[in-house]
């Protein structure tokens, strides 16, 4: 099999699991509506209002889906990588919340009485009671997910708050739409939305209860903590009583350190280390958060425990003749754990390396990176905004010129790889496409996950 | 530009997922569907009272005798409406809350005479408006209802519940 069709196979895959995985999430999210057409159904009504009651059912629909979402399902995420799956999430959150409320205030607007009914003693019954919280618990995870900073809420407490005012949200609009009646007024239809919703929590209650276990019997320790440049840290962790975690090379995993396996004081990291050497990891880590700053306290010994491997951010799952790479920062953490990987490996093929980064003395792993060029057919251009005396690379930001040099003569033939902050990462992927380089083509990171 | 801001795929499923609630709407909105039988003609514009209260009658048969029967409580969950059918008429907010009640299906409290019957009803939104004016009336009307009505409350009109639905 020549290496353009293992490409070309490899995209197709691609492109089958995702149109796969976006059917099975709108058959799912479209169910309590699928379901509202079944018999027995009562007559149909005016128009603003059957759409009040369709938003609804779509809303419940994807409240359950947000769930799952955020399962951390590798083979549902892979083939859009998990950065997408997040931002898909919010997207899809939002959107859940202008249903909610347009099924509010559509139903409002037709059923004027109903307003009334809202007040405590209003008489409104516990269908409408439930639907009320259910829309208050969904109002108030979107204030919190979107002003947490300014309300001052940690970010432990957050997901804590998050994942129970999302399940509070769920339980509170199936029982809503079962006390209801109206299209769920048949004991089979009851039947399946409760069986519905309750696998969706399911999920839940099995990434943090059960999971965990499983996490338990393959303990890890810290062996070293090694200082890079200034804020920057590399984290080693070796396995106690196992033969350690298979990865590809650009992955990261949830790492819980120095408490129990179901703490939810977790933290995405990406592995810088080669994926050859599953017996000790290593991980990239800057300094910017509550855990991050406490990272060179760390003594080796300490206890820690691993969710992964998880994202889509890998070489191996596109194969070019050789890569290109584009870092921001800490952002030059999975490339670097690409690099090593390929080294090992012995990777003959041509890889092109762009670093930017705000200063000569700010380039974390330069040192690692140097070392590799011996290793690798690797071309390095580091672009700074401020170059030390005597610099005579580029300075500012990544431009087009430089993107062009390291693309080389085919600019759709390598896959090319963006990790970095944001700002970058979408000036880069504009650039990439100035050049040529398909959407296909271009494989990207966000590393600000939460 | 800056196409990673608002990725393709949730745009795309946003929009299926929009667009199937309003077709569902259309959809339900343009068929009668099951539930309770299918619409009645309507009367002429000029229907004398007989016919009105004909009408009332018929309706009544058609869509409400097979629980109410003739007006008599049954069970915990069907009140009588002898005398409480016109209870409710006259009670704060009343005359509002009967039309609310057939259409809504649902039920809050009316507080001036203790009236506490909190059930849920079928919803009879494929009544027209005369119909449901015409039904109303008969209910309130019938079993000796009348004696008890007010003199100042007025039957109800097609007009009347258009405004109100």
């Amino acid at each position: 099999v020549s290496p353009i069709e293992t490409r070309h196979r490899a995209d197709a895959a691609r492109r089958r699991a995702a149109a796969v995985a976006a059917l099975a999430y709108l058959i799912l999210a479209l169910l309590p509506l699928l379901l509202a057409l079944g018999p027995p159904r009562p007559a149909g009504r005016r128009f603003w209002l059957e759409l009040s009651l369709a938003l609804g059912f779509v809303a419940l629909g994807q409240i359950a889906l947000q769930l799952a979402l955020i399962a951390r399902f590798q083979r549902i995420s892979e083939p859009f990588g998990i950065d997408l799956v997040m931002r898909y999430h919010r997207h899809l959150g939002v959107l859940a919340t202008l249903m909610v409320l347009a099924h509010v205030l559509l139903l409002g607007w037709q059923r004027p009485a109903l307003w009334r009914a809202l007040v405590p003693g209003g008489g409104g019954g516990a269908a409408l009671g439930t639907g009320a919280w259910s829309t208050l618990a969904v109002l108030l995870l979107i204030v919190l997910s979107f002003w947490r900073r300014p309300l001052g809420l940690g970010y432990e407490a957050w997901r804590v708050s998050h994942a129970l005012l999302g399940i509070a949200a769920l339980v509170l609009a199936l029982a809503h739409v079962l006390l209801a009646g109206v299209y769920a007024a048949a004991a089979w239809k009851q039947a399946i939305l409760a069986l519905w919703g309750a696998a969706f929590v399911g999920l839940i209650a099995f990434l943090r209860l059960v999971k965990p276990i499983a996490l338990a019997r393959r303990p890890w320790q810290v062996a070293e903590v090694r200082p890079d440049v200034r804020g920057c840290w590399t984290l080693a962790l070796e396995p106690v009583g196992h033969a350690g975690l298979g990865f590809a090379p650009g992955q990261f995993a949830w790492l819980k350190v120095g408490v129990s396996p179901w703490s939810v004081r977790e933290h995405p990291l990406s592995f810088s280390s080669s994926a050859e050497r599953p017996e000790r990891l290593e991980f990239g880590i800057k300094e910017a958060g509550d855990f991050t700053r406490t990272v060179g306290a760390l003594a080796p010994g300490t206890r820690a425990f691993l969710d992964g491997p998880h994202g889509s951010f890998s070489c191996d799952f596109h194969p070019t003749p050789g890569f290109v790479f584009v870092a921001g920062g800490i952002g030059i953490t999975p490339i670097l754990s690409m690099l090593r990987t390929l080294a090992d490996r012995g990777s003959g093929d041509p890889h092109a390396l762009v670093y930017a980064c705000s200063a000569w003395d700010r380039l974390v792993f330069r040192g690692d990176i140097e070392a590799l060029r011996d290793r690798l057919d690797l071309t390095v251009a580091y672009v700074l905004e401020e170059g030390p005396e005597g610099w005579s690379g580029p300075v500012g930001y990544i431009d087009r010129e430089t993107l062009a040099s390291a693309l080389g003569q085919n600019p759709t033939a390598r896959q090319v790889f963006v990790c970095g902050p944001d700002p970058m990462m979408d000036a880069v992927e504009a650039l990439l496409r100035d050049c040529g380089v398909p959407g296909r083509r271009i494989t990207m990171e966000r590393f600000n996950l939460v | 530009m800056q196409p990673s801001r608002f990725p393709l795929g949730s745009s795309l499923l946003g929009a299926t997922l929009v667009l199937a609630a309003v077709v569902f709407a259309w959809a339900r909105s343009t068929t009668p569907g099951g539930g309770p039988p299918a619409r009645q003609p309507e009367p002429q514009a000029q229907a004398t009272a007989t016919a009105t209260a004909e009408l009332g009658a018929e309706v009544w048969a058609a869509r409400c005798a097979s629980c109410h029967r003739e007006g008599e409580a049954r069970g915990r969950s069907i009140p009588s409406l002898h005398g409480f059918a016109v209870d409710l008429l006259v009670a704060e907010g009343g005359r509002e809350y009967l039309v609310d009640f057939l259409f809504d299906g649902r039920v809050r409290q009316v507080s001036n005479r203790e009236v506490s019957y909190v059930k849920s009803h079928p919803e009879y939104d494929a009544l027209s408006d005369a119909e449901a004016a015409a039904v109303l009336n008969h209910m309130l009307t019938s079993w000796g209802n009348v004696e008890f009505l007010p003199e100042e409350e007025p039957p109800y009109t097609a007009d009347e519940i258009a405004a109100r639905r």
